[in-house]
Order: C-alpha cells, then sequence, then structure tokens
C-alpha cells in the first residue's frame, strides 16, 4: 500500500484522517499497526478491505495484495476478494458475529465460497473450530455467540476469518475486548496459524506489550501518519522516534527486579484531525522539538533499518535513551 | 422443569387470572346497562306477568353472587348464553361469524408482512435517499388517516367508481381485498417504520461489517441476514395486532358489511342482546390475551438471546 487517504468531506474542508500511509507486508510475516484511538489505525485497516464508506472517502496511489491490483477492482470483485484472499477479525466478538445464527453456521457461511454444498461446508466449519482450539467442536458449533466465552467468541471469529483461507489477515484490535490471560492465548493462537499456513497478519492495537515475540514489522501511527515503521527487533530497542519511545518507556515492567517506578506519560494528548499543526503533529508534545519541527513536517527516511518521521531521528537514542 | 417451560406455565396462569379479570368485569358490566333483560327478550309489549316469568327463567332474581357463580360456570363449558335478538344460542352466532373474522385478519396480517417489510427493508437499504424519505412520508400519512374513512375511500373509488372490487359482503374472493388492505394499512405503516429502524441500525453494525468482510453480497446481506436479526419488535407487533384484529374491527367490518365478529357485536350493542355482545367480548379477549402471550413465545423462539 502507498500513500492511502481516509479523507472526510470535501473541497477546502477536506480532511484527512488517514493521511499518505505506506505499508508493505511480505508473505507470512506479520505486522503490528500500533496508536492511540484517533490515529487511524482502524481506518487503514477498513481501507485495506475497502470497506471505507460514505461519508468517508479513500484513495491509494497503490494498492496491491500478490498480484491482484486492487485499485482496478468492482465492487463485485472487491467481494470475490473479501474473505478470500484479505479477512478480518473484529475487535468485539459479541457485537461483530450475529446473534440469531449459530458460529457453525456462521463459519460454515464463510466456508461455503470454497465448497461445494452446505454439508462439506459445515465439516469444513467444524474443522476450523478444532484448529483455533476450540474444545468439542462439533457441539459447540451449534451454539449462539452469546452462550460462548468472550475467548471462545473470538476463536470463532478467527475460524470465520480462516474459513476461505486467505492469505492475508486483517486482525482489528482482537483482544482489546478480552481478559489479559485469554489475550495472550489468542495472539499465539494468531501467530501458530500464521506459521502453519504462511499467512499474513496485520495485528493493530495501541498496546505495544503484545508486539515482541509476534509481530516481524512494526508501524506506528500517529495523527493519521506512520511515525516509525521497520523490523520490531530493530525498532523496539532502539526507537528513533520520540513517540515510539514515550509508547515503549510507558509499558509496564514486565521484569519483575525491575526497580517500581512511576509510568511515565506523555503531557497532552493528539490533535484531532482537523487541528493539525503545520509541521511534526507530535511537536507540541515532544520533548526534543525544535523550532524545525514545528515549521516542518518531517517526511519518513531510512534511518539505521528503519523509517522514521523525525528530524532528530539521529540523536534520538542518545538524548532520550535505549528503551531496554 | 427447566426454567422456560416454567415460565410459559407461569405465563399462562397469569393468562387465566387475567381472563378470569376480564369475564367478571363483563359481568358486572351488564348490571350498569340500563335495559332489563327480561324486557328485551319479551319486547315492548308483555306484560308484567311475563316479565316476572322471564325473571325467573334467567334467573335474574337471584342474588348477584349467585348469578356470577352461574355464568363462570357457563362459560367454563363454553356456554355463553342464548342471543335476546336471534333466539338461539350466542356460541353458535359467534361460530359462525368467527371465520370470516379470522379470514380477514389473516387477510390484513398478510397485507401488512407482505408490504411493510419490503418497504422498511428498502427503505433502511436506501437510507437518506428518495425512497426512504417518501416511505416515510407515506406512512405518516397512512397512519393519521381514520381507517373507516379509508375504507370509504377505498370502496368509493375501486368499487363503485370503477367496479373492480365488489360493494362489500363476502360474495367473491375479491371482497376480502379491499377490507383487508383497509384493516392493514395502518398496521403496514407501523411495520415499515419498525423494520426501517431495526434494519438501518443493523446495516450500520459490526456484524454486518463482518459480513461484508466475508465478502458478502448487499442482496444476501439483506434477505438472509438484515430480516432475521430486525424482525424481533416487528413479528410481536404483528401478533399483537392479529390479537386485536382477532377481536373484531367492528368499524372496518361495519364499513365492509364483512360479517365477522366486530359487526356482529356492534349489532348486539345496538339491539341492547347483552348475552351475544358479552359473548363476542368473552371470545375478543380471549384472543387478544392468547396473542400478547403468543408474541412473547415467537420472541423468545427467535431472538435467541432473549432468555427468561
Amino acid at each position: 500500500m502507498r500513500g492511502l487517504r481516509v479523507s472526510l468531506g470535501s473541497g477546502s474542508a477536506a480532511v484527512n484522517l488517514v493521511d499518505g500511509v505506506d505499508l508493505d507486508l511480505a508473505p507470512g510475516r506479520r505486522l503490528a499497526l500500533v496508536g492511540e484511538s484517533g490515529s487511524g489505525k482502524s481506518l487503514t485497516a477498513t481501507a485495506l478491505m475497502g470497506l471505507v464508506d460514505d461519508p468517508l472517502r479513500s484513495k491509494a496511489d497503490v494498492l496491491r495484495l500478490g498480484d491482484v491490483d486492487l485499485l482496478r477492482l468492482s465492487p463485485a470483485q472487491w467481494r470475490r476478494v473479501r474473505g478470500a484472499l484479505v479477512a478480518m477479525v473484529q475487535q468485539d466478538p459479541l457485537t461483530a458475529l450475529s446473534p440469531v445464527f449459530s458460529a457453525g453456521s456462521q463459519i460454515a457461511e464463510a466456508a461455503r465460497a470454497r465448497s461445494r454444498n452446505r454439508k462439506e461446508a459445515w465439516t469444513q466449519a467444524v474443522e476450523r473450530m478444532r484448529e483455533v482450539g476450540i474444545p468439542d467442536p462439533a457441539v459447540r458449533a451449534h451454539d449462539f455467540p452469546h452462550q460462548l466465552s468472550g475467548g471462545l467468541r473470538q476463536r470463532v471469529a478467527i475460524a470465520m476469518a480462516l474459513a476461505s483461507e486467505p492469505s492475508l489477515m486483517i486482525a482489528d484490535e482482537p483482544t482489546t475486548a478480552l481478559d489479559v490471560t485469554v489475550q495472550s492465548q489468542i495472539i499465539e493462537l494468531l501467530k501458530t496459524l500464521s506459521e502453519q499456513r504462511g499467512m499474513g497478519v496485520v495485528f493493530i492495537t495501541h498496546d505495544l506489550g503484545i508486539v515482541p515475540g509476534f509481530a516481524h514489522e512494526l508501524a506506528v501511527m500517529y495523527a493519521g501518519r506512520i511515525v516509525e515503521s521497520g523490523p520490531a527487533g530493530s525498532v523496539i530497542p532502539v526507537p528513533r522516534h520520540p513517540y515510539t519511545f514515550a509508547l515503549i518507556a510507558s509499558q509496564p515492567g514486565l521484569d519483575p527486579r525491575s526497580p517500581k517506578r512511576r509510568l511515565p506519560t506523555i503531557p497532552g494528548s493528539p490533535p484531532g484531525a482537523r487541528s493539525r499543526p503545520p509541521g511534526c503533529a507530535f511537536a507540541p508534545r515532544c520533548p526534543l522539538a525544535l523550532d524545525l519541527c514545528t515549521q516542518s513536517a518531517p517526511e519518513l527516511r531510512i534511518v539505521d533499518g528503519r523509517a522514521v518521521a523525525c528530524h532528530r531521528a539521529d540523536e534520538v537514542p542518545e538524548l532520550l535513551g535505549a528503551a531496554r | 422443569m427447566s426454567p422456560r417451560i416454567r415460565y410459559v406455565l407461569s405465563r399462562i396462569v397469569g393468562l387465566l387470572l387475567t381472563l378470569f379479570a376480564v369475564f367478571t368485569l363483563t359481568f358486572l358490566l351488564t348490571f350498569a346497562v340500563p335495559q332489563d333483560p327480561a324486557r328485551s327478550v319479551v319486547g315492548p309489549k308483555g306484560t308484567a306477568a311475563q316479565l316476572e316469568q322471564v325473571r325467573e327463567e334467567l334467573g335474574l332474581n337471584d342474588p348477584i353472587l349467585i348469578q356470577y357463580g352461574r355464568y363462570l360456570g357457563n362459560v367454563a363449558t363454553a356456554d355463553l348464553g342464548y342471543s335476546y335478538a336471534q333466539r338461539r344460542p350466542v356460541v353458535q352466532i359467534i361460530g359462525e361469524r368467527l371465520p370470516y373474522t379470522v379470514v380477514l385478519a389473516a387477510g390484513a396480517i398478510a397485507f401488512q408482512i407482505g408490504v411493510g417489510i419490503p418497504v422498511g427493508l428498502v427503505a433502511a437499504a436506501r437510507a437518506g435517499r428518495t425512497f426512504d424519505r417518501v416511505s416515510l412520508a407515506g406512512s405518516l400519512l397512512v397512519i393519521s388517516l381514520p381507517g373507516f374513512w379509508v375504507g370509504l375511500v377505498l370502496l368509493f373509488l375501486l368499487a363503485y367508481t370503477w367496479p373492480i372490487f365488489p360493494l362489500g359482503g363476502t360474495g367473491s374472493p375479491a371482497a376480502l381485498v379491499l377490507p383487508a388492505v383497509t384493516l392493514g394499512l395502518a398496521g403496514a405503516a407501523w411495520t415499515s417504520r419498525v423494520m426501517r429502524t431495526e434494519a438501518y441500525e443493523f446495516l450500520r453494525s459490526d456484524v454486518v461489517r463482518g459480513l461484508r468482510a466475508k465478502g458478502m453480497s448487499p442482496r444476501r446481506i439483506l434477505l438472509q441476514h438484515t430480516v432475521r436479526a430486525a424482525s424481533g419488535p416487528v413479528l410481536t407487533m404483528l401478533a399483537i395486532d392479529l390479537g386485536y384484529f382477532l377481536g373484531g374491527a367492528v368499524l372496518i367490518e361495519s364499513v365492509f358489511s364483512w360479517p365477522g365478529i366486530g359487526l356482529t357485536s356492534f349489532q348486539a350493542l345496538r339491539q341492547n342482546d347483552i348475552p351475544l355482545l358479552m359473548g363476542c367480548v368473552i371470545v375478543g379477549s380471549v384472543f387478544i390475551l392468547a396473542l400478547n402471550l403468543f408474541a412473547d413465545l415467537i420472541r423468545m423462539k427467535v431472538d435467541p438471546r432473549v432468555s427468561i
């Protein structure tokens, strides 16, 4: 994806909620798209599925999945792509799954694209449920979503997304609505499925804590733009954007030996889409901001093996320290 | 005993209690009518001796409680008394007339479903556009029109001016059309509004986002998912409407000379035929109460989330 813009309104009143986002993902790799509420990460996911609706409008310079040029697709062609090439898991399975159909039938519905008949689709559905770790799937398939626990529900949603064998799965905050213990199970499940099937994953989250051990790549969004992106192994130990640094530093330390300390916070809050300052959107909250930062918005450039949009990217590790 | 069965049983008990209250009230109401039942039987020319004889026969001189007990006993054995005006058992009269009301009610409900649900669905699918706005204005207009007036206008235009339909009565199947449409028109408007609201919400839900993400076509989403998900409140409304219709739609039946319970009770009222009137009230109440309960039970069945 190159140059994604999602805008609201037209003419001089137009506002870019997503303001020029580039993303690359190789087959079978996992990308974590991290950002606060309002950063535009969910809209980016929606645009990846071609589901941006009135009154929002989405356009991109390049949007390609494998060989398929998504920009040239008619609505009917998009419908064939969705589910078959790219599938989505939403945040809250209780509201995302239909309450009037059983779990099995909803998964079977997704499987029908690849199955010959209803019976086979149902068998496939039960298989998918088994694959995502639902115990006793043949029985559970008849249950309704509200009869299942949150973790099981999300597994059903994942099974549904898997049913059409997509090459790319977009998970939009799939763990946010779940208990912490269940969260890590779901993340492990997604990792396993991705590795077994060679399926790419775009994992959208506001929680950096889930990134280590799961994501190959990391992209951090702020105010509709990507401010830093690159291999997770490079970005997390040595962040080069002050926002990334602050996000990492604000994660509660998982090391029980680390001294108890106040969690640092970032003063202020992100600008709304209409009130973005000229220059760098993060500058008003940035400890390293210079006059240059408020005057000219930094472009993404390659520094130390990752892309970062900060005028002072080279100095960030020395000035702020490495995160770990 | 499962909680569900227990719930249904408790609702049935509640229904019987309410019916009991209705019967009692109906009984008491007959004492509020300033007409001597004996006079109704004997006629304006009857002598005092004849009046007294009839009073003895009908047990009108007994204490109220005894009359009440007798009344309840009769109702329990489906003996609804003897019509003053027609001089035959009430149950016989009702048995003849009820099928007409049932047919009319069924026709009206069919119209509500056949018109209201699709209109509501399409309006939600094309929300904000012409069809939606026109159907909103149309529904509001229809709901505001008095039913009997609509019936009269339809009769005038479609049975008199252009003799497409019969001028009332029950001569042919075509005779059902105008009364059913008139009776069901307001309900169809309501149904379309409620359907539109529910479907509109549903189409904007995460469920539909997920369905689109699965690659489902808008048509399938509408027909297979939206109808099911949005129908709950509509079904409840329809069941309640059906109960009301089965109680006899007095005005509509009168306008179209449709010999159902509604027309019967109206005639009974005008003739001070208390037993027949009471019989109609009882039958109507039973239907209304039973269908209200049925509406709840349907809701429980259709929406798996609604539990005890």
